[in-house]
């Protein structure tokens, strides 16, 4: 079968709304938003409180998110593939091959990309927006707010760039998930099998999607570095 | 009634001695020039009164008679910096915070852009916005908290002489309406005029 004639199979399959594609498309993007919105509050308060305070170990943290930032996938799915499993500490949640194994690996992913991203973005300005806003009456917690406020294209920023990183990421999701038809399959596993059965057709609608997923994320995240260059 | 009384306000640094104040009195519709050279330690006083965070010292106080541990930032004191943030949303927008914060109507904000005759920046933003212009909302966004003791470091740096102007006129309104206002400046100002002078040299404060 030809490239372009698998291509074309491929978008009417994605069109006329095949179950099984749209599920996978559903699963992926179910787990990684689940991951994103777990991990953002955490991620902002670590980034906020790096921003904003002076502490012991202050240094060694900040060294560490940005290490985890080049952490293998696949390694986050072996560690948490060793954990979950049977023998492993954390078995007897029975965890391992179901969608919360996947949202577990891939928040850990995302974690040190958007505590790093949004300290970036925080860093420059939240000593002096919290103190403004302290001096205008606000609580710690109206200060914290605020400052998120100030940097929301920053923030927005780094929360695109965490779902473009978790969206596509292939080797957690494959351990720990155990690609499982209808319930674990995400778009890159499901990609990976395709392509190893040879059914290039649904392997390739999955991956307009992929690209579409990752352009538009990248797209959004350009524009959104653009807006806060020109707005500063 | 005096409304703060501080005495026996030290705050040292790596070791030295930078604040060294016996007793200072701050009463209500007064104005009080702060006047001391550059680094002399102005602004670590007035951190220190606005309580904000990190400012540490120590300091005994008693705000209308009553011993207190510290003033609330917003409520009994407000501070402007000597750079002013202000929030990226327009000037009303600016002001409205404020009043949410302090929970007062949002219709106060037009009153308060009359009072500090800002009705036609209302609508423009902070990069739209003259250095002068950000110092007078930034005041005008400390008078919406009716905090009653009002601290500006330094509010007429880098300003023109039209600014400057503004800026007294706005202080003077802020003690005619029986709030304390203390300005700090690192040479004698000509065009205000003022209740007391404190002179902070070496630590310590001499008041005239």
């Amino acid at each position: 079968m030809s490239i372009l004639l698998a291509t074309y199979e491929a978008l009417i399959l994605l069109v006329t709304g095949d179950t099984g594609l749209w599920q996978v498309i559903a699963t992926s993007l179910g787990v990684a938003i689940c991951a994103l919105l777990l991990a953002a509050p955490l991620a902002l308060m670590a980034a906020y409180s790096l921003a904003i305070f002076r502490f012991a170990g202050r240094d060694a943290l900040l060294a560490l998110i940005h290490a985890l930032l080049a952490t293998p996938t696949v390694v986050v799915g072996l560690v948490l593939y060793l954990l979950l499993s049977r023998q492993g500490p954390l078995g007897a949640f029975e965890l391992l091959f179901t969608p919360s194994a996947i949202i577990a690996g891939q928040f850990f992913i995302v974690l040190p990309i958007l505590t790093a991203f949004a300290y970036g973005a925080l860093r420059p300005i939240a000593w002096q927006v919290r103190e403004t806003t302290i001096t205008l009456g606000a609580r710690s917690w109206q200060a914290f707010v605020t400052t998120l406020v100030e940097a929301r294209h920053g923030i927005t920023a780094s929360l695109l760039a965490g779902f473009g990183r978790i969206i596509s990421e292939v080797g957690c999701a494959l351990i720990v998930g155990g690609n499982i038809a209808g319930y674990t399959r995400t778009i890159p596993t499901a990609i990976a099998l395709d392509t190893n059965q040879g059914q290039f057709v649904q392997g390739i609608a999955l991956g307009i999607v992929l690209l579409m997923l990752a352009i538009t994320s990248s797209l959004l995240l350009f524009w959104y570095q653009r807006h806060r260059i020109h707005q500063s | 009634m005096t409304m703060l009384q501080v005495s026996d306000l030290s705050k040292s640094f790596a070791g030295r001695m930078v604040l060294d104040i016996d007793q200072l009195q701050l009463e209500r519709g007064q104005i009080i020039l702060l006047i001391g050279a550059n680094g002399a330690g102005k602004t670590t006083l007035l951190r220190m009164l606005a309580n904000l965070p990190g400012a540490g010292g120590t300091a005994r106080l008693r705000w209308h008679d009553t011993p207190v541990s510290s003033l609330q930032a917003g409520r009994d004191v407000t501070y402007l910096h000597q750079h002013p943030y202000l929030l990226a949303r327009n000037v009303q927008a600016n002001i409205e915070y404020v009043l949410r914060l302090r929970d007062k109507p949002a219709s106060e904000v037009r009153q308060i852009l009359a009072w500090a005759e800002l009705d036609q920046l209302a609508t423009k933003f902070p990069a739209e916005l003259s250095v002068g212009q950000q110092r007078l909302v930034a005041i005008a966004r400390m008078y919406a908290t009716s905090a009653p003791l009002v601290l500006l470091d330094e509010p007429t740096a880098n300003l023109d002489d039209a600014n400057i102007n503004a800026v007294w006129k706005l202080v003077s309104v802020l003690a005619n309406e029986q709030r304390c206002v203390v300005v700090s400046a690192t040479r004698l100002p000509t065009s205000l005029s003022h209740h007391q002078l404190w002179r902070l040299s070496g630590g310590r404060i001499k008041i005239s």
